[in-house]
């Protein structure tokens, strides 16, 4: 069997579901690229959305809330953290 | 991590007038900032206050540390240069000193809220801060004398402006009016320092 391919439509493209300019409030790099420790977008380098309205990459909210003094606060807005879940 | 958010704030800063960086041997977790007060109406204004900031390997997890050169006579400011400023400690550190945890440091602070919340800090001291006790009692009992005592540091922190260099004079470029402060933003009872050199004197160079 013989398959005809005839039309082609590109889905390669995705986006985390956030304003395009907006970036991290820790490493302030754009949510479309990774954090500074990681190399490729996507799933590993995953974006935390709090219920204050602050988002982060995972990697760097994650490095704030171990360290202890952070007691589990939004480093912009201080409130307790929680993310909503995606 | 620490290095790549440097180098961006470092870039940043560069293009700004109120604030001249360099870095120290060529080391990016150590800079040699001067601050410039544009606001003609600061007591401060003229001035070229040049400090070092050391960064920790953490940053902007762990706030940076900041000492001015040649210390100023005011109520915050340590003899050794130091301040005391609560955006420069860490939430959590000497819970009984009356800061709140949000005037603290977090890693969405900047190297610039750093330095703007230093100038705002030049011009509204708080008395009651321990760092330098009889700048504060100066302050509130004989202001002429105080007012004095910082002209001569101003003039003093001219000798710091590189040969060459170009002082900025336009107001219009002074940096943003931050948001009121209310009282706790200072660190109150850091009880270590009081007494200290409490014979007042101070030498300016
Ligand atoms: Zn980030
Ligand atoms: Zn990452
Ligand atoms: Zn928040």
């Amino acid at each position: 069997m013989k398959v005809k391919i005839k039309s082609w439509i590109a889905v390669a493209s995705w986006k985390w579901d956030v304003p395009e300019d907006e970036v991290c409030g820790i490493c302030r790099v754009q949510f479309d690229g990774t954090c500074p420790n990681c190399r490729f977008p996507g799933d590993d380098c995953a974006l935390l959305v709090g219920k204050c309205g602050h988002s982060f990459h995972m990697h760097c909210l994650l490095d704030w809330i171990n360290t202890e003094s952070s007691r589990g606060l939004c480093p912009m807005c201080r409130q307790k953290f929680e993310y909503v879940e995606q | 991590m620490a290095e790549r958010i440097l180098m961006n704030e470092y870039k940043e800063l560069q293009k700004e007038e109120w604030v001249h960086v360099e870095l120290k041997d060529d080391n990016i977790f150590r800079w040699e900032v001067a601050l410039i007060v544009l606001n003609p109406t600061s007591l401060y204004y003229g001035g070229y206050f040049k400090a070092e900031m050391r960064f920790p390997k953490r940053y902007p997890y762990e706030p940076p540390e900041f000492k001015f050169s040649r210390p100023l006579w005011h109520p915050n400011i340590y003899k050794d240069g130091k301040l005391c400023i609560s955006i420069l400690h860490q939430p959590g550190d000497d819970e009984m000193s009356g800061e709140l945890a949000s005037e603290r440091w977090s890693p969405a602070q900047r190297v610039e809220s750093v330095l703007l919340s230093i100038i705002s800090l030049l011009d509204d001291a708080e008395v009651s801060s321990p760092a330098n006790v009889d700048a504060g009692v100066m302050l509130r009992k004989q202001p002429d004398e105080y007012k004095r005592k910082v002209k001569e540091n101003v003039e003093t922190s001219k000798r710091d402006i590189p040969a060459g260099f170009k002082m900025p004079e336009k107001a219009e470029t002074k940096p943003p009016p931050k948001e009121d402060l209310d009282d706790d933003f200072w660190c109150e009872s850091d009880e270590e320092s009081f007494g200290e050199d409490s014979d007042g004197d101070m030498e300016f160079g």
